[in-house]
């Protein structure tokens, strides 16, 4: 696997060569050359601006009109051949501040970025909430992500799991934060939309109100669209709404941010089913010209078992979840079993608690540690009084008078792995045996209902029911229709439809201008370089990642109050200063090779800027060793490493992170600085060989050479 | 020391800065860092007259130097063959110990590249058979380069000239003699003023 | 199959012959990541599980197997 090479930044270092080869030996065509290479050079360190693209090409144009060939032929071939080609590179550069090969080093994107499936900024919200500037943070979430208040509470947060604090301790608890700032910006009322762009005159349909189609709703709105959003149920927020339990997502969470939605002019028609209340067509007919189709995962699948169908109490875990989430407060059944190992089956099963179900039981086929479902809530339902049973195959509902009565199951035991490292669960023969029950949860998978779908003509479909749709531009295989969520992508998470909606604002808004759309997929833009928390090293490796305090397990059986309680401000904000910046420092390690190859000081010990096999890492072992010589600070690209003078101290930080600090001496004769102690003292040891000129006084730069000067000089001063 | 000398006739100086224009020019430095300097020593009144000395300041390319002494990475090296003091690029890694360590402030810091840069007698040309920057450049021709044994010493010259033209007192704080040259007057080596020196 | 769990590391080590395996999935081949949202339809090779790759690779939805589990 060769690492890709930036072209923008390859561009920049080839005119670059160029203009130092001295090649261009006509005065004017050099100074046209560095023009241009300033203006490469913007772009490859995030300062450019949207007037940039335009100053290149005409900068590049003149020179190839205006000048001899001799010199223009070698910069068209430079700049002017991969602006041609790959143009795109250039425009997300400047658009996106973000140089994913990482070649350029300002705009090398935090991990959590990177993974994060709608690429919000996560190191400059972080940042932000570091300082307590929560209003500021959300305005930063939400140009990526229009639900930050959603997303703290139910994300599967990729992002924490390549945080680089993970590498020293734990990753910062990233969602939990975005949550903490939501929830202060919203009770402070500094939770604003941003300004909407101008009325463009163009209707969008967007079909389905679940978290696709709602950030498709919002950004389309932002742009100027007339946006209407088409629900078959009777209330927006789709899978958000009817299949997270209110425990885990309060609904008026979702109402909230919804409402942020509706107050850009979004317009909704609930109770709308595509295919039996209206048709893309009498939508057409409506003038609507552009269409995203947004249905989620609604289906279940069957458990394919005996007796499956013959009884109301056996209940697929999406219509139950959606049933609870309508307000139906009946239990099933006083003794339930959930089948499934995943997150829906202990959603169903902690719901049939908080129900009143007296014994909840949770069937999995294999065993504990193959659980797909998130480890931390199968902890929960467990204290919440949910039973376990592993290497249980469900065979057969039994039932009597439409009752269900029981459930007849196998053993199962785990078969060697085979050559995939797979481990089936193989029934025991003969093992089979009856649970007393009155109610049966299936959730062994969602899948997409295609009712309603097929009135939509000219759609391309894959064998497992979704739509066929491009990654880049969401476009389907007709003209107006694009497609995003998990009719896509088949059942996925809030996150991934957030970021496929958004997506599909970029192929929609160009489809209706009529723009080309772009040949590569998106990528996550840099909204800011947040300023840098200064954090003694001593408190950043001290700081632990909070626990969430939870609601008493007692009270969590009667009720659907959420269970986490959520983080308080001191909590927040000491959390968010755990945070390594990321955004700033690309973890190139140049400081620490440095330091100890070739000053042979060996003061920063930063074992987490190794990818393949992290060392160790302690930010308080540079006081004890550091000179404070500053190469560190000279050779680090990106400013992440810091030499400052301040306060009669110098100080040496990494990203905020105060790494080192000593006294400034200062020179005998005029005062000004010369440096720390031990600076001077390593420099006095290096030099003891050689005789000293100015033995006994500390005297600055300056004063030295006018010293000398003055010596040397026919005259002397009084 | 180096084999060269770079002999600087004060008495010729105007002070015009050339020689640091052009020195920054041939090595395309940033705003910051001057490797030869003009200090400006006075102005110092004698009798009525204000007086500027101009002293030129490169390095000085030490025996012993102690740049090479302080630098930790070998970046800063002394050129076997003829002993011109230089910084190595490559080695450098900014943790300025050179220019804490000599004497003359020579070492001088480059804030773009975040390196020390120093006066090299501007080597490359030295070994192309020209001047360094600084004395090519010189408008008032007061810099001179060359091996000890080839440079004139201007001030033996004028000294011995002055002595064979007038036979009075003579400094070596004089005009250049010449054709255009005013007359000389005699003057007090010591440009200290009893009245003002207090 | 399933059998992958949220936070287990794998190695994506061959492409897919799955018609959901993309173009622009080609370069990841080799990629290390981590698991982020498992197989949510139980015992299914079919589905698409979420990964997040290491570095500056992304979270994406891959075929099963074109994913191996790293210990």
């Amino acid at each position: 696997m060769s690492k890709p090479t930036c072209l923008v930044f390859q561009t920049y270092n080839r005119l670059a060569e160029l203009i130092d080869s001295g090649v261009l030996t006509h005065p004017r065509v050099k100074r046209r050359a560095e023009d241009l290479l300033d203006l490469l050079k913007d772009v490859c360190t995030g300062s450019s601006g949207p007037n940039h693209l335009q100053a290149i090409l005409k900068s590049v144009a003149t020179i190839l009109i205006e000048e001899p060939e001799a010199f223009s032929g070698e910069i068209k071939r430079i700049v002017g051949e991969p602006l041609e080609s790959h143009q795109e590179v250039f425009v997300s550069h400047i658009e996106t501040h973000n140089c994913p090969t990482g070649d350029c080093d300002f705009l090398t994107p935090a991990p959590c970025q990177m993974a994060c499936p709608a690429g919000i900024d996560v190191a400059s919200y972080v940042g932000l909430i570091g300082e307590g500037r929560y209003a500021e943070a959300v305005e930063i979430i939400r140009r990526d992500n229009p639900f930050p208040w959603v997303c703290g509470l139910v994300c599967t947060h990729p992002c924490e799991f390549v945080c680089v604090r993970g590498r020293i301790d734990s990753p910062i608890a990233i969602m939990n934060l975005k949550a903490f700032a939501a929830e202060r910006a919203v009770s402070e009322r500094t939770y604003k939309n941003p300004p909407k762009a101008e009325d463009l005159g163009f209707k969008v349909a967007v079909v389905g109100a679940g978290p696709a189609g709602l950030t498709a709703a919002y950004y389309l709105a932002l742009k100027g669209y007339r946006v209407t959003v088409i629900e078959a149920l009777a209330q927006a927020g789709g899978m958000m709404m009817v299949g997270i339990p209110r425990y885990r997502l309060p609904r008026e969470v979702i109402d909230r941010e919804v409402a942020f939605i509706e107050e850009l002019g979004v317009t909704f028609r609930f109770n709308t089913r595509l295919g039996r209340d209206t048709t893309i067509d009498q939508l057409r007919s409506e003038g609507f010209q552009a269409f995203f189709l947004s249905l989620g995962a609604h289906a279940a699948m069957d458990l394919g078992i005996k007796g499956e169908k013959d009884f109301p109490q056996v209940i697929d875990a999406i219509s139950f979840l959606r049933h609870v989430s309508k307000g139906e407060r009946h239990i099933p059944g006083k003794t339930a079993a959930v089948i499934g190992g995943g997150n829906v089956a202990i959603d169903a099963a902690r719901s049939l608690i908080r129900l009143g179900c007296e014994d909840v039981l949770l069937l999995y086929r294999r065993t504990r540690s193959e659980m797909p479902a998130n480890e931390e809530e199968v902890k929960q339902a467990e204290e919440e009084g949910v039973r376990l049973s592993f290497l249980t195959i469900p065979v057969e509902v039994l039932g009597a008078d439409g009752k269900v009565t029981g459930l007849r199951c196998l053993r199962a035991r785990l078969a060697e792995p085979d050559e995939k490292g797979r481990r089936r669960p193989v029934p025991v023969e003969g093992s089979d045996y009856v649970i007393e029950l009155d109610a049966v949860i299936s959730a062994i998978g969602q899948r997409i209902d295609p009712e309603g779908l097929d009135s939509v003509t000219d759609l391309h479909w894959t064998k497992w029911g979704t739509l066929i749709a491009d990654t880049i531009t969401s476009a389907t295989s007709a003209e107006d229709i694009f497609s995003g969520g998990d009719l896509v992508t088949g059942p996925a998470t809030v996150v991934e439809a957030i970021g496929a909606g958004k997506r599909a604002v970029e192929g929609i808004d160009r489809y209706l201008r009529g723009l080309p759309q772009p040949k590569m997929p998106p990528v996550p833009s840099r909204r800011m370089r947040a300023a840098l928390s200064e954090v003694p090293a001593q408190t950043k490796m001290a700081l632990r990642r909070p626990e969430m305090p939870f609601l008493g397990p007692e009270r969590r059986r009667i009720t659907f109050q959420q269970v986490e309680l959520g983080y308080d401000e001191a909590t927040a904000r000491q959390e968010a200063k755990r945070c390594l910046r990321c955004d700033i420092c690309k973890r190139c390690g140049k400081c620490v090779k440095i330091c100890r190859e070739q000053m042979g000081i060996d003061a920063l010990q930063f074992g987490h800027v190794d990818f393949g096999t992290p060392g160790l890492t302690d930010f308080r072992i540079t006081a004890e060793r550091c000179i404070l010589c500053g190469a560190c600070a000279a050779n680090c690209p990106t400013r992440a490493m810091t030499l400052e003078d301040r306060e009669g101290e110098r100080v040496l930080s990494l990203c905020g992170t105060v790494l080192c600090r000593e006294k400034l001496e200062t020179c005998h004769r005029c005062g000004a600085v010369v440096g720390p102690a031990r600076y001077l003292e390593y420099v006095k040891k290096r030099t003891s060989a050689v005789q000293e000129a100015f033995a006994g006084s500390l005297l600055c730069e300056k004063c030295i050479r006018q010293l000398t000067a003055q010596s040397k000089s026919g005259i002397t001063i009084p | 020391m180096s084999d060269y000398y770079l002999f600087h006739d004060s008495a010729k100086c105007i002070g015009c800065m050339s020689c640091e224009v052009h020195c920054k020019e041939n090595k395309r430095l940033p705003p910051g860092p001057r490797l030869c300097r003009i200090e400006t020593i006075g102005p110092k009144w004698v009798g009525n007259i204000p007086k500027v000395d101009f002293v030129f300041m490169p390095c000085y390319h030490c025996d012993r130097p102690w740049c090479v002494a302080a630098c930790p990475t070998g970046a800063m090296q002394k050129r076997t063959g003829d002993g011109i003091v230089f910084v190595d690029h490559n080695l450098c890694v900014g943790c300025k110990a050179c220019m804490r360590a000599c004497p003359w402030g020579a070492p001088q810091w480059d804030p773009e590249k975040g390196k020390a840069v120093k006066c090299d007698y501007c080597l490359d040309r030295v070994d192309q058979g020209l001047e360094p920057a600084c004395v090519a450049k010189c408008v008032t021709k007061c810099l001179h380069f060359g091996k000890p044994e080839e440079v004139v010493d201007a001030r033996r010259m004028r000294h011995a000239r002055a002595m064979a033209a007038m036979a009075t007192e003579v400094t070596l704080r004089q005009p250049v003699n010449g054709p255009k040259a005013k007359p000389m007057k005699p003057k007090r080596k010591q440009a200290q003023d009893p009245v003002e020196g207090s | 199959m399933s059998a992958f769990r949220q936070g287990e590391k794998v190695l994506i080590h061959q492409r897919s012959e799955d018609p959901r395996w993309e173009d622009y999935m080609n370069e990841y081949v080799g990629y290390k990541g981590v698991i982020t949202d498992p197989d949510r339809v139980i015992n299914d090779p079919e589905a698409l599980v979420e990964v997040t790759l290491e570095g500056i690779g992304g979270t994406h939805r891959f075929p099963q197997d074109c994913l191996r589990k790293l210990v």
